[in-house]
């Protein structure tokens, strides 16, 4: 029967070192536990024997804060959460450390107080009144700058029509210059020589005797208008329609 | 220190049913604090400890009535107490996945969050080492160098030769060595 000199001794003879050494407990227990213990074990044991739950066990073993049960649920939700995350997080730092290391590290820089107006300046491109506004407002005075030219392009081809089949004697200097510049097919440029205002003046003038159904029946087919769409895809729709319905008309 | 009946004693109370409830409560009084700090070596934490022991004392009570009286009763309880820690770390283990050094360096930890803990102290150094070595080596170096176990019962209580329990505890007290003076 080995004792404790022996135990010593044979520690002595593998490490001086370990030998020297006190032997001192350095884990701490909560005051009463060894008393308490052998009660505790007994009524966990007569209860298990009595068929009783693991969880009533536990109830009848262990005191509980009060209040514990009212928010267990949440917290035991929290602790389910907190713990997915934590094995996503983990799961990303498994695959790739590095990847992982570098993965909040921005290198896009936005310009100063960006994300200040930002707000402000969606709000004020969703506001649907406001978008409207400018839209329609756009596409009506372009519609009706091209109506006002078809109109007045309608006319002088009338004009130009009406002129041509006179005796060249009886005409005054205009029309005659009219005929000049239909000769030498320079009509767009003098046309671009006419002011606005010019255009303004002599539909005012002239235009309240004009019969608009008919100048259009006889100088514009209905099927060769553009389409609406045609417009919004390109502004410059009508402009081509016209410099071609001109130059057919001319020429004729 | 109380004077307890001795083992046998104690065993045929336990297999009266009247003297039962109190054959019972004397096993554990006798044994917990022993029984209590073996477990908490191996476990570190009390929480853990506590567990270890209620489920122990469980098993105690369920098996007692069949124990066969050619074998100790103190022996048999430290068996049990051996095993239901190694169970418990294993069960630790394969929650978090642990590889057994994992687990170790995990015993390390617990020991370094201790409010005590001071590294420069030799008391705690040694605490670190005893959680570096592998289990079985820890059962048997716990065992020797603080319950002051012969290694005949050591050899009953973990059902391994004397032979090998020496050379386990000599490797024991050299790995233990070699990290005091390193660290």
């Amino acid at each position: 029967m080995q004792n404790n000199n022996d135990i010593w001794i044979e520690l002595n003879e593998i490490s001086p070192v370990l030998a020297g050494m006190e032997k001192l407990n350095l884990f701490t227990i909560p005051d009463g536990y060894f008393e308490n213990l052998p009660g505790q074990m007994l009524k966990i044991a007569l209860d298990r024997e009595a068929g009783l739950p693991d969880q009533l066990l536990s109830k009848n073993t262990r005191t509980v804060p009060d209040g514990y049960f009212n928010n267990l649920a949440d917290q035991i939700l929290l602790r389910i959460k907190a713990r997915q995350e934590e094995n996503s997080i983990d799961k990303q730092r498994a695959l790739s450390p590095e990847l992982f290391r570098i993965k909040n590290i921005n290198v896009f820089e936005v310009p100063a107080a960006y994300f200040n107006n930002l707000a402000e300046e969606v709000m004020n491109k969703i506001k649907p009144d406001r978008a409207k506004l400018v839209v329609i407002r756009s596409r009506q005075s372009s519609f009706i700058k091209y109506a006002a030219a078809a109109i007045f392009t309608g006319l002088m081809a009338l004009g130009v029509f009406k002129l041509t089949n006179q005796a060249p004697g009886k005409l005054d200097a205009t029309v005659l210059n009219g005929l000049q510049i239909n000769k030498s097919h320079s009509f767009e440029e003098e046309f671009a020589k006419v002011s606005d205002e010019d255009i303004i003046k002599y539909l005012e003038a002239n235009g309240e005797n004009v019969d608009a159904q008919l100048v259009a029946s006889k100088t514009l087919d209905e099927n060769e208008l553009p389409n609406q769409s045609d417009y919004m895809n390109d502004d410059k729709t009508l402009d081509n329609y016209l410099n071609n319905m001109n130059s057919e008309n001319l020429k004729n | 220190m109380p004077e307890y009946p001795d083992d046998k004693e104690l065993l045929l109370q336990f297999k009266i049913p009247a003297t039962k409830e109190a054959g019972f409560t004397l096993i554990i009084k006798k044994y917990q604090e022993k029984l209590y700090w073996h477990v908490r070596r191996m476990v570190v934490e009390h929480e853990d400890a506590n567990d270890v022991l209620q489920n122990m004392f469980i098993k105690v009570w369920n098996g007692l009535e069949n124990f066969r009286e050619d074998s100790q009763l103190y022996t048999w309880l430290y068996r049990i107490a051996t095993n239901e820690s190694l169970s418990f770390l294993e069960q630790q283990r394969k929650k978090s996945t642990l590889s057994l050094s994992e687990e170790e360096s995990g015993l390390s930890n617990k020991l370094q969050a201790d409010k005590h803990f001071d590294a420069n102290k030799l008391e705690w150094k040694l605490q670190i080492a005893i959680q570096q070595l592998p289990e079985k080596q820890r059962v048997v170096f716990n065992l020797r160098y603080y319950d002051e176990m012969p290694y005949e019962k050591m050899s009953r209580v973990l059902e391994t030769s004397e032979g090998a329990l020496k050379a386990s505890y000599h490797h024991a007290v050299k790995k233990i060595e070699d990290f005091i003076l390193n660290h």
